[in-house]
């Protein structure tokens, strides 16, 4: 009881001209609501880039022959280049910064794989452990490929879902079965599945060595990845590479064209100063919104503040200090910005809730939010936004001299 | 109760300034019942709004039950208005959307009483007002010798020493001004310190003591 006459002073105001008030919260419901709505979908799209990231570790470098592009040493252009083991060697003791360092050897076409009486057509490839790294292989069973493997040449397999799926019974144990690899016989040590989707599934991974042994002994290798040590993210890999490699292939150094150059971690930098950039736009169009919302508050107190002259000076008159008009005014302004807000803060959030359950199924966007963070940071910029509003109208009508706003009509 | 001492205002105009009022030596005691007369311009309404502590003056002295009202703050003025006067205005000065008893509550809030401490005391000033029947009546609701008996409950609310009546019966017609002339009788005689301006000799023959101001001085 004690509040509310209090509170009936502050509503008079804001009753007293229902549609002016209604048009001005509607301004700061709207900014709130832009700030959280385009807050949340940017999330949402991070998100979903982000998950395009989680296929490949995002420090990787992948590298893959392609052809001479200009004469070199006498040499002619469209010569093809291909990446050899020996390569790898050479960048392992050349090459600073690097970790997981994998050649990748493929069987060209998908080859009949057996077991029992079930077959189906799979990728082959030959790999070091440091591969699954790269390909952020995640192990579901067993073990994946390990240095020893690779030494002893041993004849193992690790093998995505999709292989276990079609080779496989319902319930029965793969570890420790053996599979028919093109005649060769291979023990399966693990299973694994990838985010990166159907194909990956489809693989199965053989030590190295093992795999040369099996099927082609040539030092030839299709890729040659490694992941690259924190602290040398900036080290010009690209240049320091294509020098080494130049060397060793008989290309024109400043041959660009003579290797694939896969640069993860360039691409993972430029999402980041993209989601930065979207993350800074979002903000300012959110906040501009909302300034213009709060500069509809403080005109539309300036107005009430001049029309409500005669009254600030019979409370004056009566005894009300200029602390008590302050604070009345600042109350008003708060009270209008921080209802209307909240209902933009509770729409926006509903909005993108709404997104979330009706579950948009698009590549580059998924599982949007408001985060906690975002709603109580869009709170405090209401409520310092309501004082800052209000405040130049309230300090007007603390300032108003009772005998001229006696006089006011 | 009540004294002036030499008291001087001017107002500044441009280069020049314009004295308002000159070496006004007034005094007022407790319990008189005084009317101010005097032509428009005569410096009635400045000498009413320095009684009332809305307004401030050069030189001189003022003092109100033994407290100097001089170069006050906006706030101390304010709670001196609060506590010793209470204002009467031709034109009744009634927020109009709050009700009578609101409206007498107002000056209650501001002196920091709780809500039913106020609404008791505005009830009972309502009721010895004979609006007993009005309490949650708007302004708008009651007609205009009933509005004054509102604004006299309300500038009786926080006891104060001085009750200042400007002009109170100029908008009212014959028969309520007469009910609010017998009002301010009656606050007389229960013991009131009451300044009253007024055009209207009549009303003036109703007051104790008449104070005539011509040209910024007491005649």
């Amino acid at each position: 009881m004690a509040f509310l006459d209090h509170w009936r002073d502050i509503l008079v105001g804001l009753r007293r001209h229902k549609l002016r008030t209604f048009l001005t919260a509607f301004g700061v419901f709207w900014g709130i609501l832009m700030v959280v709505v385009l807050l949340g979908i940017g999330k949402g799209l991070e998100r979903g880039i982000s998950q395009i990231f989680k296929d490949d570790a995002f420090n990787s470098i992948w590298l893959h022959g392609a052809k001479a592009s200009i004469p070199y040493a006498g040499l002619n252009p469209g010569r093809p280049i291909t990446l050899t083991i020996h390569d790898l060697e050479a960048l392992r003791v050349s090459v600073p910064g690097i970790e997981n360092l994998t050649p990748r050897k493929q069987l060209k076409t998908e080859i009949p794989v057996k077991f029992g009486r079930k077959t189906g057509a799979f990728e082959i490839f030959g790999i070091y452990p440091g591969n699954q790294v790269v390909e952020r292989t995640i192990l579901l069973e067993g073990r994946l490929i390990n240095p020893l493997d690779i030494v002893e040449a041993r004849r193992v397999a690790v093998i995505g879902t999709r292989v276990v799926e079609i080779l496989f019974g319902e319930g029965e144990d793969p570890i420790g079965q053996r599979i028919d690899i093109h005649g060769t016989s291979y023990l399966v040590v693990g299973t694994f599945t990838d985010v990166g989707g159907e194909g990956e599934l489809r693989r199965i991974y053989l030590p190295f060595s093992a795999f040369q042994r099996s099927f082609d002994p040539s030092p030839e290798i299709e890729w040659l990845i490694f992941t690259v040590k924190d602290g040398f993210h900036s080290y010009p890999y690209e240049d320091r590479i294509c020098t080494l490699l130049a060397d060793r292939h008989h290309f024109s150094p400043l041959d660009r064209g003579a290797l694939d150059i896969w640069n993860v971690i360039e691409d993972y930098k430029k999402f980041q100063s993209l989601f930065l950039g979207i993350h800074v736009f979002v903000i300012a169009v959110g906040l501009g919104t909302l300034f213009a919302g709060l500069v509809g508050v403080t005109n539309v107190m300036f107005i009430a503040v001049k029309e409500r002259t005669r009254e600030i000076g019979i409370r004056k008159a009566l005894g009300a200090t200029p602390r008590t008009i302050l604070n009345m005014i600042l109350q008003e302004a708060l009270m209008l910005t921080l209802v209307s807000g909240y209902l933009g803060l509770v729409g926006g959030i509903g909005f993108i809730e709404l997104l979330r359950s009706i579950e948009i199924e698009v590549e580059y966007f998924r599982d949007p939010e408001v985060d906690l963070g975002v709603a109580f940071g869009a709170l405090f910029v209401l409520i310092i936004g309501g004082v800052a509003a209000g405040f130049i109208p309230a300090r007007y009508a603390a300032r108003i001299h009772p005998i001229e706003a006696l006089r006011h009509e | 109760m009540l004294r002036l001492i030499d008291l001087q205002k001017s107002y500044r105009l441009g280069q020049t300034s314009i004295a308002i009022l000159h070496q006004i030596n007034l005094s007022i005691e407790s319990n008189e019942f005084i009317a101010l007369m005097g032509p428009s311009g005569s410096g009635k309404s400045t000498l009413l709004n320095i009684l009332g502590i809305l307004d401030d003056y050069d030189q001189g002295e003022y003092w109100l039950d033994g407290t100097l009202m001089k170069s006050l703050t906006e706030t101390r003025a304010a709670q001196y208005r609060n506590r010793f006067i209470g204002f009467v205005f031709q034109s009744f000065n009634l927020l109009s959307h709050l009700t009578a008893l609101e409206n007498v509550a107002l000056p209650l809030r501001y002196l920091g009483q709780s809500l039913h401490e106020r609404t008791n005391c505005s009830k009972s000033l309502l009721t010895q007002m004979g609006l007993e029947g009005r309490f949650h009546h708007l302004p708008t609701e009651l007609s205009g010798g009933q509005r004054q008996r509102v604004a006299i409950a309300r500038a009786l609310a926080t006891r104060p020493r001085l009750i200042l009546a400007d002009e109170p019966t100029g908008n009212l017609d014959s028969s309520a001004s007469r009910e609010i002339l017998d009002v301010f009788s009656t606050l007389h005689r229960d013991g009131a310190t009451i300044v009253l301006v007024t055009h209207d000799e009549e009303v003036a023959r109703r007051t104790q003591r008449t104070v005539r101001i011509r040209d910024g001085r007491v005649v």
